[in-house]
């Protein structure tokens, strides 16, 4: 049981002329389950390498529990690493892969052999302990992957796209199990994952990362309901935030947002222009947050009509070219030429800076 | 984790390394052994066959004497030799290779037999090559001859390898029945790796057959038939054991090579300083070969970038 | 596709020539003629060396084929050389080549593919480098070398002399082999508390055992069929390696051309173990190639 702490991490591979992880600073406190979340190629797989060590940052600190590890080899580091693709060791039965650790710390055989079994038997595994990884199927060997994990009791749990080769029935599951076993352990879990709905089930708190850089920490709620910068807002979510970029004008006692497509009454949750009343805008609002109503401010021409089941997003086109997604009632009668009416409560409006994408807080009016 | 466990992890010598440091060192180690045995029996015989190259036989003195040798009327005709053999086995090579490469790379049965047979004359022992074609070629008794006769295609039998206009072809094409293995194998490679929607492309573009082949194979195997004819070619050059098998160097010098006459100022003349010199210029000429194959790959890469 | 089946339509007699399982036919057939071709001058000393001791020089064309198996020369040439003697020789050689270049570069080639450290591309470089030596430029000054070291005929001499080009060799399989195991599997050690020797041990070897073999048994062949350094390394008839033997004893009967049979069946018996070890392990080699391992 440990916390992790990484102060001002980077990361350039050889030879790469971009950094694969940039100055990020993240603090992860004991027993908390903490998701890094990013499109593939974000540096999600590289921070977890480095927590365990199979990397070593350039420069910055990283330290588990009260311990600076730079430079300390992964053999000493305590983490325990589970693979996505498992990492079995093909030639040892399951009850030699999961007492590898044991045994390499020097355990006897009948001591690794006994909690080898216990950790069987908590996974579900007993039948298949002399099995070889060959003979089990995607979600055995996930298992067999977490026993070895849990084993040996370490300081933190490092997970890269654990379930990512698991079909989506199994993955559920999975997850499930999951939560609850760090519920169980109240160790320390640091999962990666590019699958944003994962990371919400899955997260006591969300670390959200691109190019390398860290641009959100904060519970999944956070991340959800305050984005803090258009690539959050844009990537959490589905389907995405809209967005319409423009000027706030006055006129007629009324602020509007013009846009080259779309001209859009904005009232009450104005953003805080002290600095540049003049500065380009962006104003963003989740499908899902849009209402239809017959009194709604903007024409929407349905183009496409997307039914999932629980939900019905309806994707169309303002009369000045605008695309906009509404998330709609799933039993709403609505077919493609239709023209409607939304309307964006104040609340599902999100505005952010169009230079630096940075979220601009609201001045209450 | 029990306190007595993680301990037992701490104690080792190296857990004071990082990791960078411990890759380095365990590197090296690891290299260590391979690196110096090779460079041992690689820079010592090199740095004294320059050496001796420079000493004229009774003398003690250095010079060019051995070079200037080189001029003369022994080792011309020897280079001629190599290099005819060189050039012509690889010739003949490439011409059965991809053909067979072509073939065995279309839908038939047995393929894996097929390609293993191919390049079974990789594992033949040489003196068993040369036993064969000493025997096949045997001017009384040889299969050759004895086809050859009953069909009345030859009125005498002909001694393949103690002619002296025969014997050059003879050993030239044994020494590409030795070589088709790599040839056809780096080849066959080549053609693997060609992506099968190319062909389809191709085919819908009304490319069929022959010009298929033409604009479309062989464009994307330069790269490895020059490659292969480097290789085998370089190979054959400096090849010493089946020539001296075969001929010896005769019939009356006619299949004399370079690593043949090395063979002999060392053995027969005991001059090791022509030896050393002769040796250098095989080595010299395969290093040539080689820089032209690397020149010609950049300059197709510069000609396909530029377009 | 759609050009496929178009073009046969038009030709509106679709003959049943033109399906593909007689097309595989046909180019089967064309396929077993070359490599009849390819394959004879072996196939020709296996046949001939079968052939009875009494027609073996019969210039009877129906004579060229054995009629029933006679093993007579086979008995004659392990009787009268010493081929038993040199294949021993052959055997010490080529296995302790094998194990000694396995030794040497199992280790080298884990380094070179896994791990980072200084030097790794000059050692790479001095591995391809001491494959394109000319073995005939190396003959002499190892010869006077190992005159000097008093290790002229011996097998050690002979020994390290064939390692020059096996451990290059097993080098580039072995490398090729160990880029097939994922690295997750080493990490995973890592993290589990294994340190490097002990992933090398416990993780690592099990898994190249394959391919231990396949470079194994190609440095054995390259070994034991090697014929230049054997020739110039070894001078007393004890300590032939076969191939050596071999010409020896045929070369001192030169004239004597009864002794024909005899060679084609020393011949065979020469080539059996490479020729068998290839039938056994050339996927790997082939393998390898395909792989992309070899690019200019
Ligand atoms: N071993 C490596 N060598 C060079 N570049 C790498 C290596 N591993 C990852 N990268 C690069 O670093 C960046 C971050 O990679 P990674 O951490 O694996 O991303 P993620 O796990 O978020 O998909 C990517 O651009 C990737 O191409
Ligand atoms: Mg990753």
């Amino acid at each position: 049981m440990a916390k992790i702490e990484l102060q001002n991490i980077s990361k350039t591979y050889p030879r790469e002329a971009k950094p694969a992880v940039q100055d990020l600073t993240l603090h992860i406190p004991d027993g908390q389950f903490v998701v890094l979340l990013g499109p593939s190629g974000c540096g999600k797989s590289t921070t977890l390498r480095m927590i365990a060590g199979l990397e070593e940052p350039d420069s910055g600190e990283i330290k588990i529990g009260e311990l600076r590890v730079n430079g300390v080899p992964p053999q000493r580091r305590d983490t325990a690493f589970v693979f996505q693709n498992y990492a079995l060791y093909p030639h040892m039965t399951v009850a030699q892969n999961i007492g590898f650790p044991l045994k390499m710390r020097g355990l006897s055989a009948q001591a690794i052999r006994q909690r080898a079994e216990e950790t069987g038997r908590v996974l579900g595994l007993e039948a298949l302990l002399d099995r070889y990884p060959g003979q089990l199927s995607g979600g055995e060997r996930q298992r067999v992957a977490l026993g070895r994990a849990i084993v040996r009791d370490p300081a933190v749990f490092l997970f890269d796209e654990p379930l990512s080769n698991l079909d989506a029935q199994l993955r559920g599951d999975m997850r499930v199990e999951l939560v609850h076993l760090q519920r169980r352990l109240r160790a320390t879990f640091v999962f990666v994952t590019h699958d944003q709905v994962e990371a919400m089930t899955l997260a006591d708190v969300i670390a959200v990362m691109s190019t390398g850089v860290l641009q959100q920490l904060g519970t999944p709620e956070q991340i959800y309901q305050q984005p803090v910068n258009l690539f959050v807002a844009g990537f959490i979510g589905s389907p995405r935030m809209n967005f319409i970029e423009g000027n706030l004008i006055a006129q007629d006692g009324m602020t509007f947002l013009k846009s080259d497509l779309l001209e859009l009454p904005v009232r009450k949750c104005l953003p805080d222009l002290a600095a540049n009343p003049q500065a380009r805008i962006i104003l963003g609002f989740r499908p899902e947050d849009a209402q239809l109503t017959p009194t709604g401010e903007v024409e929407l021409k349905l183009e496409l009509i997307e039914a999932l089941g629980s939900q019905k997003f309806i994707y169309g086109r303002t009369s000045q070219g605008q695309q906009l997604v509404v998330g709609v009632d799933p039993k709403s009668h609505l077919a493609v030429g239709d023209v409607v009416n939304l309307t964006i409560p104040p609340d599902g409006m999100h505005f952010f800076d169009a230079e630096t994408g940075t979220r601009l807080s609201r001045h209450q009016a | 984790m029990r306190v007595s466990e993680r301990r037992s992890l701490f104690g080792q010598w190296w857990s004071s390394l990082t990791l960078d440091i411990y890759m380095q060192i365990a590197g090296i180690v690891l290299v260590f052994p391979a690196i110096f045995l090779l460079l041992a029996l690689l820079i010592a015989p090199f740095t004294f066959i320059i050496w001796s190259s420079l000493i004229k036989k009774g003398e003690t003195g250095l010079g060019l004497a051995n070079y200037s040798w080189l001029l003369g009327r022994t080792f011309l005709p020897s280079l001629k030799n190599s290099l005819i053999i060189g050039v012509g086995s690889v010739a003949l090579e490439i011409l059965a290779a991809v053909p067979l490469a072509l073939l065995l790379n279309q839908r038939l049965y047995g393929r894996g037999i097929f390609r293993a047979l191919v390049t079974l004359p990789w594992a033949v022992p040489t003196i068993s090559v040369a036993a064969s074609f000493l025997w096949l070629s045997n001017t009384n008794y040889g299969l050759f001859n004895q086809i050859g006769l009953a069909s009345g295609i030859l009125s005498l039998p002909l001694a393949f390898l103690g002619d002296p206009k025969l014997a050059m072809p003879a050993v030239i094409v044994a020494h590409a029945w030795k070589g088709l293995p790599l040839v056809f194998i780096i080849i066959f490679a080549a053609l693997q790796s060609l992506p099968s929607e190319h062909l389809e492309a191709a085919k819908v573009d009304g490319a069929w057959g022959l010009s298929q082949l033409r604009y479309i194979i062989l464009p994307h195997l330069k790269t490895a038939i020059g490659l292969a004819a480097v290789l085998s070619g370089i190979y054959n050059f400096a090849l010493f054991d089946l020539t001296f098998l075969l001929t010896g160097g005769g019939p009356s010098g006619t299949t004399m090579t370079l690593p043949m006459l090395e063979y002999n100022q060392m053995f027969r003349s005991l001059d090791t300083g022509r030896a050393a010199a002769v040796g250098l210029t095989i080595f010299l000429v395969g290093v040539l070969a080689l820089a032209l194959l690397f020149w010609l790959n950049t300059q197709d890469r510069k000609k396909r970038g530029l377009r | 596709m759609s050009a496929l089946t178009t073009k046969e339509t038009t030709s509106s007699t679709v003959s049943w020539l033109r399906s593909p399982q007689v097309k595989a036919m046909w180019l089967t057939l064309i396929a077993m003629l070359a490599i009849l071709v390819i394959t004879f001058p072996f196939v020709w000393i296996l046949l001939s060396s079968l052939r009875s001791v009494e027609n073996f020089l019969s210039l009877d064309l129906r004579d060229a084929l054995p009629r029933s198996l006679d093993f007579t020369s086979y008995r004659l040439a392990l009787q009268r050389s010493d081929l038993f003697l040199w294949m021993g020789n052959s055997l010490f050689v080529a296995v302790l080549t094998t194990c000694l270049s396995l030794l040497v570069s199992a280790p080298a080639a884990f380094a070179l593919t896994r791990l980072r450290f200084r030097g790794k591309d000059a050692a790479s470089i001095i591995l391809v480098l001491s494959y394109a030596v000319p073995s005939i430029m190396l003959a002499i000054p190892l010869l006077v070398l190992l005159v000097k070291m008093r290790l002229n005929n011996s097998f050690i001499g002979l020994i390290l002399v064939h390692a020059t080009f096996t451990i290059p060799f097993t080098s580039w399989i072995l490398q090729d082999f160990y880029r097939s195991i994922p690295t997750d599997l080493e990490e995973a050690g890592y993290i589990d508390g294994a340190s490097l020797v002990r992933v090398l041990w416990h993780i690592i070897l099990p898994l190249s055992i394959p391919g231990l073999l396949a470079a194994g048994a190609y440095s054995f062949i390259l070994s034991w069929n090697e014929f230049l350094f054997a020739l110039i390394l070894l001078n007393s008839y004890d300590s032939f390696t076969a191939p050596v033997g071999v010409h020896a004893y045929f070369t001192a009967r030169g004239a004597d051309e009864s002794m024909w049979a005899q060679l084609m069946a020393a011949s065979v018996i020469v080539s059996l173990p490479s020729v068998l070890l290839f039938a056994y392990f050339q996927r790997y080699l082939i393998a390898g190639f395909l792989k992309g391992a070899v690019k200019g």
